[in-house]
């Protein structure tokens, strides 16, 4: 494999031109990430005084980041084939409950989850495991229909501005599931009393 | 062909997103544990989303540039490191530098503006640029080891390493943020 090792790198796989490319998006992922962060700022002793619920704030942002990447997908992939609402909105309708559904399995799952695990992951439990779940169920609740809403405007606006969907909704979403998680996941656990 | 039903949307991502629960919650879990860390270095939980998201979001990048490169037969089979990939290695290495100081920078600045104490720039520098290294390093084997795995089985990159890269980067970088926060705490 001599040669192989000699193959000139083009210059669109060369590590300067993939770091100056990848900069402006990844400041703004950074930006929205310390604006999340301030939120979490803000509850700093909720979350110090429970914290498993701190230990659920990675998890809530990954899954409502996954969950919003599919509905997005399959939203953007359904808007090039003719707009949201083709075909009475039954594709739409068709996505829209099965990120539903898989919200609220995940979401539910992932509070008791927490909960069996905390204790040999050597996490204080000082809250009731069903209660968790309940908690992460109403904000993975809250966090798909924000999300759903947000499609809408956003598959709205690419139509009628003729942005290409697939660059445009997976983004919005995947990052406002990063913010509006953890905004979502404190305020559910202050409406349960947790 | 048949139309995609809810109940297939159901069967192919709610085992993947089952298993990323459980292991969110192990990456969860030393968040947790930092409670030392935190109390005693403000301005650190400001700026844990910042890394995670700036980790998360260069690791499934270089996962994705990986598969296109696999796709075009510019990694060959008999080879774990060839030109192409350590180019993308390095520019995730290096994005992750420059990164962690913007993050460190930008989560002071903000926790200031908001009326709160922050332990420094230099703290906060030192603990996101240690643990972004890191992590990097880690996340660079893992993302490479994802390549050759799912060319031996003939997966399609493209639909494995979004979630797997995603969720082993919070793994690494909860897991580096809890150790070298540890260690600045200590020295400080």
């Amino acid at each position: 494999m001599k040669a192989g090792g000699r193959t000139p790198v083009g210059s669109s796989h060369h590590w300067r031109t993939i770091t100056l490319h990848s900069l402006p998006v990844l400041f703004g992922a950074v930006a929205i990430g310390v604006f999340a962060g301030q939120i979490l700022a803000f509850a700093k002793d909720d979350l110090l005084r429970v914290p498993v619920l701190l230990a659920l704030v990675p998890a809530v942002n990954g899954i409502g980041g996954n969950v919003g990447s599919i509905l997005g997908a399959r939203v953007a992939s359904g808007l090039h084939v003719g707009g949201l609402w083709s075909n009475r909105g039954r594709g739409f309708r068709r996505d829209v409950t099965a990120s539903l559904i898989l919200a609220l399995i995940t979401f539910s799952f992932l509070g008791i989850v927490a909960g069996v695990l905390a204790p040999p992951l050597g996490l204080d439990l000082n809250v009731d495991i069903a209660v968790l779940g309940l908690t992460t169920l109403l904000a993975g609740t809250w966090l798909v229909g924000a999300m759903v809403l947000l499609t809408i405007v956003v598959g709205m606006l690419s139509h009628r501005h003729g942005w290409d969907p697939d660059n445009i909704v997976v983004p919005v979403l995947t990052t406002a599931g990063d913010t509006l998680g953890i905004l979502f996941l404190l305020l559910s656990a202050q409406v349960i009393g947790l | 062909m048949a139309e995609t039903r809810v109940r297939d949307i159901l069967r192919e991502s709610l085992p993947l997103l089952l298993a990323m629960a459980v292991l969110e919650v192990i990456a969860g879990s030393f968040l947790g544990r930092m409670e030392h860390s935190l109390e005693r270095l403000p301005g650190l939980l400001a700026m844990v989303p910042a890394v995670l998201a700036m980790r998360g979001n260069i690791s499934t990048a270089m996962g994705s540039r990986l598969g296109t490169l696999t796709r075009f037969g510019l990694v060959p089979r008999d080879r774990w490191v060839t030109p192409v990939v350590a180019h993308s290695l390095a520019a995730s290495l290096v994005l992750g530098v420059i990164l962690a100081v913007a993050a460190a920078a930008l989560a002071h600045v903000v926790t200031r503006a908001a009326g709160n104490e922050s332990a420094g720039i230099p703290a906060l520098t030192a603990i996101a640029v240690l643990a972004g290294l890191l992590s990097g390093l880690a996340m660079g084997l893992v993302a490479v080891l994802t390549m050759r795995v799912a060319f031996r089985r003939g997966l399609d990159l493209d639909n494995v390493a979004g979630p797997v890269l995603m969720t082993a980067s919070d793994v690494f970088t909860l897991v580096c943020l809890w150790a070298v926060a540890a260690a600045v705490r200590g020295a400080a």
